[in-house]
């Protein structure tokens, strides 16, 4: 199991936990973030600014900080 | 008769608007950008879309994820939802057929609140063009509602959802809000729109490796960045090259009408009042609506295209640094049109400490009303060098995006309170700008500009007149005239204020004047300095010629480099625009915010153009 943040750019994972406050979590969910679920890697910005992934046909920009708290099996 | 509301309510992007125009005959604009809608819009559905006796009207509600609000537009949704003055029992869930999964959650916190559902299928072409078909049927057995495609491109389908609407039956008893939901539930809930998802569409759709192949180079790490300014670039460049040549059309037809005025009415006072309060006002200000429109254009493109959320995604690691998010990217980018529309778009923003620090620097962002200003005082500095004139610009479109940074800095440095702050932004997939549809937007957003300004430009421009002109009107001399009338009376009372700017009363009435909106400044100097005397076959070249000749009483020259980079300073940072206050007192629900944010914008503006103007004389 290991971070989003350490996903090479095009690697696929299977979320396993996201460890955000409650807050974030939800709004996650809503975008299809979700334990349980695939996620891939898309693109990934210089300078650890914000990455892509792709969660089932919807894709999300989101920050290190909260990449960081997605916890996922490789596939 | 009873007015039914009935509500659009959606995720962001969804389609709400599109179909809102559909079924109110509005031309509501249309962006490809999450949350581009803030405010509820309302209109009676068509005629020819119900019977006589029904009366429905719909709201269309900025997009929501779910009815558990995280930001000020999604308030806007649920406020309304369940606000009495509204009365809503029937809702439409405009649902994105590409994205069921993540949308079903929202039709059971609709359901579960009780009201009656039916929900509206759109980007419905994708699957068409890929022959692939969502099964609707069984959708709307899954779902527990009425389904209807809606077609956005050509309307199709609406009578259906129409009649759909009309055949729900009436409510046991008013929607209430439901409790808030715990998280395992939501999750629950995803994970059943994930088996409905699949049980409906089965096939893949391919529109979404196009826009992940665009992105490969629009969001490179290397190419990302560099097309991004370069879009910046363009975008602000074409202003000042793209309008140029409309310009001096609208230009010369306006010293050709005052030319045809003073033939028919000859030089007595009425001809006077029509040439040098009306045309000469009206016509500096509106010479620059070429390049207002062009600008309106460039933003329309990319509203349309899905590039504006990619644009939020690149700069939100730099706007992290002074305390923004990439979510105040595009409210920031629609302050260079107007910081009106600007500011509503910051409800958008998470966040309540980057909200406040947007709302504090967007009317830094050079508006359109300073492109007037801007073109006069530039025009004077670089009489025939269009290179230097252009480069000045930039700089000062330049300068205040520094000064609005550098504040925000600042301002989140002194702030020590913390809000909870994320960026998560869903890219919408790519779609080709149409041109009909950018050119119905901007024409729309130019019209409503003219309409806004010109009567304000309007009537100044003949108070000026009036003021300039009396009590001594039958005075041939035209600087005696002034020298002696009722403006001259409260403006020389004023001028130990402008003097350290290095102007004289006149201008300090036309800076005063500009209040009521910045361009204004532009029509009192042309009405003060009596433009149409000069038998220039151009109203601009007429003031200029007027200011290069302006002195004081002492015989100097009023404009000098030092005093119109002065000038320029102050209107690259003062806070000059009664719209802005009253927007900003509204949004931030806080009159203190509005008047701190007035009194030190402009207080910093004249303190700045002094000092620029004792450095440099």
């Amino acid at each position: 199991m290991v971070k989003l943040t350490e996903l090479a750019t095009g690697a696929e994972g299977q979320i396993v936990d996201i460890t955000s406050e409650n807050l974030v979590r939800e709004r996650l969910l809503e975008l299809g973030v979700a334990p349980g679920r695939g996620l891939r890697v898309v693109h990934r910005l210089p300078l650890s600014g914000p990455m892509v992934v792709q969660a089932g046909s919807t894709f999300i920009a989101l920050r290190e900080f909260e990449a960081e708290t997605i916890w996922v099996e490789l596939v | 008769m009873n007015i039914e509301n009935v509500a659009l309510v959606g995720t962001p992007n969804s389609g709400k608007t599109t179909l809102f125009n559909w079924l109110t005959g509005r031309k509501q604009k249309v962006v490809n950008y999450p949350g581009s809608t803030v405010d509820i819009s309302m209109g009676p559905l068509l005629e020819n879309l119900t019977l006589p006796e029904q009366k429905i009207q719909i709201l269309d509600t900025p997009g929501t994820y779910s009815l558990f609000a995280k930001s000020q537009d999604e308030e806007v949704t649920v406020q309304a939802l369940f606000d009495e003055q509204y009365q809503i029992r029937k809702v439409v869930v405009v649902l994105d057929s590409t994205q069921i999964a993540r949308q079903v959650h929202l039709v059971r916190q609709l359901q579960e609140a009780g009201f009656a559902v039916v929900v509206a299928v759109t980007m419905h072409d994708l699957h068409r063009r890929e022959n692939s078909e969502v099964n609707l049927q069984h959708l709307s057995a899954q779902l527990g509602t009425p389904v209807c495609p809606i077609d956005g491109v050509l309307g199709g389908g609406v009578k259906d959802l129409v009649s759909a609407i009309e055949k729900l039956g009436p409510l046991p008893k008013p929607p209430q809000m439901p409790p808030k939901w715990a998280l395992t539930h939501l999750q629950e809930i995803f994970k059943e729109g994930v088996r409905i998802a699949e049980s409906v569409a089965k096939k893949k759709l391919t529109v979404f490796n196009q826009t992940e192949k665009l992105d490969r180079v629009l969001l490179h790490p290397g190419w990302g960045p560099l097309i991004f300014v370069f879009v910046m670039l363009f975008l602000f460049s074409s202003i000042y090259w793209a309008a140029a040549p409309a310009m001096d059309f609208v230009d010369a037809s306006f010293a050709q009408l005052a030319e045809t005025t003073k033939f028919y009415l000859g030089s007595g006072l009425l001809s006077q009042f029509v040439t040098d309060g009306v045309i000469s006002g009206l016509g500096a200000v509106l010479v620059f609506v070429p390049q207002i429109f062009i600008l309106f254009v460039g933003i329309s493109f990319l509203e349309d295209s899905g590039y504006l959320a990619r644009a939020a995604t690149l700069i939100d690691k730099p706007l992290s640094k002074i305390g923004l998010n990439g979510k105040a990217f595009v409210p920031l980018l629609s302050g260079f049109a107007c910081a009106v529309p600007a500011m509503m778009a910051a409800r958008s923003i998470n966040s309540t400490k980057e909200k406040w620090l947007a709302m504090f620097i967007i009317p830094f962002m050079t508006c359109s009303a300073r492109l007037p200003v801007y073109a006069l005082l530039i025009g004077f500095l670089f009489v025939d060098n269009s290179f230097y004139a252009g480069l000045s610009l930039a700089a000062l479109y330049l300068g205040a995006v520094i000064v609005g940074a550098v504040a925000s800095a600042l301002l989140n440095k002194i702030v020590k309170v913390k809000t909870p702050s994320f960026f998560l932004l869903e890219l919408p997939i790519y779609r080709r700008p149409q041109a009909r549809v950018v050119l119905r937007n901007s024409v729309k957003r130019t019209k409503a500009y003219i309409v806004k300004t010109a009567p304000i430009i309007l009537v100044l421009s003949m108070a000026l007149w009036v003021l300039s002109t009396f009590p001594n009107y039958s005075e041939g001399d035209k600087a005696v005239r002034l020298q002696s009338s009722y403006i001259s009376k409260v403006g020389s009372g004023l001028e130990p204020v402008f003097t350290p700017m290095g102007v004289d009363w006149r201008v300090g009435v036309g800076l005063i004047t500009a209040f009521a909106a910045r361009e204004v400044f532009v029509s009192s100097l042309a009405v003060m300095f009596n433009v149409t005397d000069e038998d220039e076959d151009s109203l601009r070249e007429g003031l200029l010629s007027q200011m290069r000749n302006a002195t004081f009483a002492d015989g100097t020259p009023i404009f000098t480099v030092a005093s119109v980079v002065s000038l320029l300073i102050f209107f690259m940072l003062a806070l000059q625009c009664i719209s802005t206050v009253a927007t900003a007192r509204q949004e931030m629900r806080s009159t203190r915010f509005a008047m701190v944010q007035l009194v030190s914008m402009n207080l910093i503006a004249y303190v700045l153009a002094v000092l620029a103007h004792s450095i440099m004389s």
